[in-house]
């Protein structure tokens, strides 16, 4: 990274808190990896898309601070695009993660589809709570 | 690391989460190589609509990843001889950035001191690609046209109004997610044609815009469900602006050639040849959008009209 | 002026870089997936807020900036409503919050202690004859645990 050094020395010069806005970055950075590892370890998957969403973010933070430390040139443009993808991305997650399982169960009566559905009912979720009830006892909150 | 992670898991829904972080560092590390349209694009694509389209075909088939029951030392093999292959031919390459480069010698140096005169447009990335290498670029929106029709063949697009579903479901019947959504897609969509027309100055370009606009549309049908977004966008004109918009990038091509001039030699529309290459960047980068944005949005209508079929 | 505004930037910087990796820790110490939201949620946005001002209080007034408070806008209004979302869709997945009863949790703690000794009783009002068996009944049954 000596090219990326010699750049970051012209934006540090002769400031009063030089230091800070590296501390901030290398912050972003340290603050991305915690979230990566929740990412692999995170014990049901509501923790990892959480966990990729907070990545996204910290990524917005990064692109915005590092392309100012760095002199990247419209680095403002990919990061406006990046929060709006992260956010695309999440929502994403959500819809799929259920395999449209309550949409598919809403149209079991009309479309008769069969017994296809108990296989992704065992692998889903860990806590084997009954999606019927819950979804009723949702849908009178 | 993170490839690694992403080959050893076999929860395939983290494997994309993992994906998109690994997309994600592979624009940063583009934007560090001064590449910022490149990154621009991998941003766009590889965070947003892979993302997407590897969730929808994850509903389609298993979630976990099954072991597989050949022996993998075979294509263990096959890959490293490949790979061994490859890297050799690459030694006798030049380095990167190295001056005695044939590349650096001879063609750099024309597009970078004759760019702005010859094409009169700021960013040189887009006057490469653009106008000194429009034919690439053409090339390129067929092959993307090409990419749309075999998922057409393949797949298809379910038309019957009866078995769509309606967005009622864990996300669309959020209200404060509505109505937050319904504020942010124009303001997506008008991005999106921000970055169409400024990448004659800065990054941008068709291709980035394309993905953006089908990016608003794909928000639109996660929230809102499918039979309202294809009430909006019906797939038969997404067929039919695909195609219009590659015939915009051939059009032009012919017309310079039937005004007597090379194809896809813009100083043939207009008198001024500066303004000729002007009309002829922004008419090719259109038809690039269009053709990007219906074919992104064809395959994601693709993906996500099907249910399980067990 | 301008020494005013270096040292107001450094501090912002300094308090979002603070907040950052605090809603880092909290994301991984956190027990349970509520709490990994509200640590998560919370501190991102406020971290992100202070960063941008910072950097904004750094660059001269021109379009980039502009961008810069567009940037914020959207980080701001997006970022509350994804983690409701993922809320809402953890809570409906069937997901529950941890919580802590401080009243019954002495009731609980009875109730435990109430099972044991029944099931403690039990074993020892046949003890005197069949301690022998049940030593073997013991014995036996180990190497079937996994």
């Amino acid at each position: 990274m000596s090219f990326g050094k010699a750049r970051w020395n012209v934006r540090f010069s002769g400031w009063g808190f030089n230091g800070m806005l590296t501390f901030a970055i290398v912050a972003v950075l340290a603050t991305m990896v915690l979230a990566l590892i929740r990412n692999l370890f995170g014990p049901t998957e509501y923790d990892r898309m959480l966990a990729a969403n907070s990545f996204g973010t910290k990524t917005v933070l990064l692109i915005a601070l590092g392309g100012y430390a760095l002199s990247w040139n419209s680095f403002l443009d990919v990061a406006l695009l990046y929060a709006l993808l992260n956010f695309v991305g999440t929502i994403a997650a959500m819809r799929f993660f259920e395999y449209g399982r309550s949409s598919d169960e809403s149209e079991e009566s009309e479309e008769s589809e069969g017994p296809g559905e108990p296989g992704d009912r065992q692998n889903l979720n860990p806590q084997n709570v009954d999606p019927q009830n819950l979804s009723r006892s949702e849908s009178s909150l | 690391m993170i490839a690694v992670s992403a080959i050893r898991l076999t929860d395939l829904f983290a494997v994309v989460m993992l994906f998109g972080v690994y997309s994600l560092l592979t624009a940063a590390l583009f934007m560090d190589l001064d590449a910022v349209d490149v990154a621009f694009t991998e941003a766009a694509v590889g965070a947003g609509v892979t993302t997407v389209l590897m969730l929808s075909s994850l509903h389609l088939t298993k979630r976990w990843e099954a072991t597989p029951r050949r022996n993998p030392a075979v294509s263990l093999i096959v890959v490293g001889v490949t790979g061994a292959a490859l890297v050799y031919a690459m030694l006798d390459a030049p380095l990167l950035g190295d001056p005695s480069d044939p590349v650096h010698q001879h063609v750099s140096p024309r597009y970078i001191e004759q760019g702005p005169t010859e094409v009169g447009v700021p960013n040189l990335v887009t006057a490469v690609l653009a106008s000194y290498r429009g034919y690439d670029t053409f090339g390129e929106t067929v092959v993307i046209f090409t990419a749309g029709l075999a998922v057409l063949l393949l797949l298809g697009v379910r038309d019957d109004p009866r078995k769509l579903r309606s967005g009622m479901d864990l996300v669309g019947d959020q209200v404060i997610l509505r109505s937050v959504v319904k504020v942010l897609i124009p303001l997506i969509l008008l991005y999106g044609l921000y970055v169409q027309f400024h990448g004659d100055f800065g990054a941008g370009g068709g291709f980035q815009a394309g993905v953006i606009f089908a990016t608003g549309f794909i928000l639109y049908e996660l929230v809102f469900g499918e039979k309202v977004a294809r009430a909006v966008v019906p797939p038969r004109w997404l067929h039919r602006l695909a195609a219009i918009g590659v015939l915009i990038y051939g059009g032009v091509g012919v017309y310079s050639m039937l005004a007597g001039k090379a194809f896809l030699d813009y100083s043939a529309l207009a008198e001024d040849p500066i303004d000729g290459q002007h009309l002829g960047i922004l008419l090719i980068e259109l038809g690039v959008g269009i053709a990007v944005f219906s074919v992104v949005l064809l395959i994601f209508y693709a993906f996500s009209g099907r249910s399980r079929q067990q | 002026m301008t020494v005013v505004l270096e040292y107001l930037s450094g501090l912002f910087l300094f308090a979002g870089a603070l907040l950052c990796i605090t809603g880092g820790v909290g994301l991984l110490r956190m027990p349970d997936f509520f709490s990994r939201v509200h640590a998560s949620g919370v501190t991102e946005t406020l971290a992100t807020t202070l960063l941008l001002t910072g950097l904004l209080l750094q660059m001269d007034w021109s379009l980039d900036s502009v961008k810069v408070i567009m940037i914020l806008a959207l980080v701001l209004s997006i970022g509350p409503i994804a983690t409701h979302a993922m809320a809402k869709a953890t809570l409906h997945g069937g997901q529950r919050p941890l919580v802590f009863d401080g009243e019954s949790a002495e009731k609980k703690a009875v109730e435990a202690d109430r099972i044991e000794r029944h099931a403690a009783g039990v074993v020892a009002d046949d003890s005197a004859a069949n301690r022998a068996t049940g030593e073997n009944k013991t014995e036996g049954e180990t190497p079937s645990k996994p």
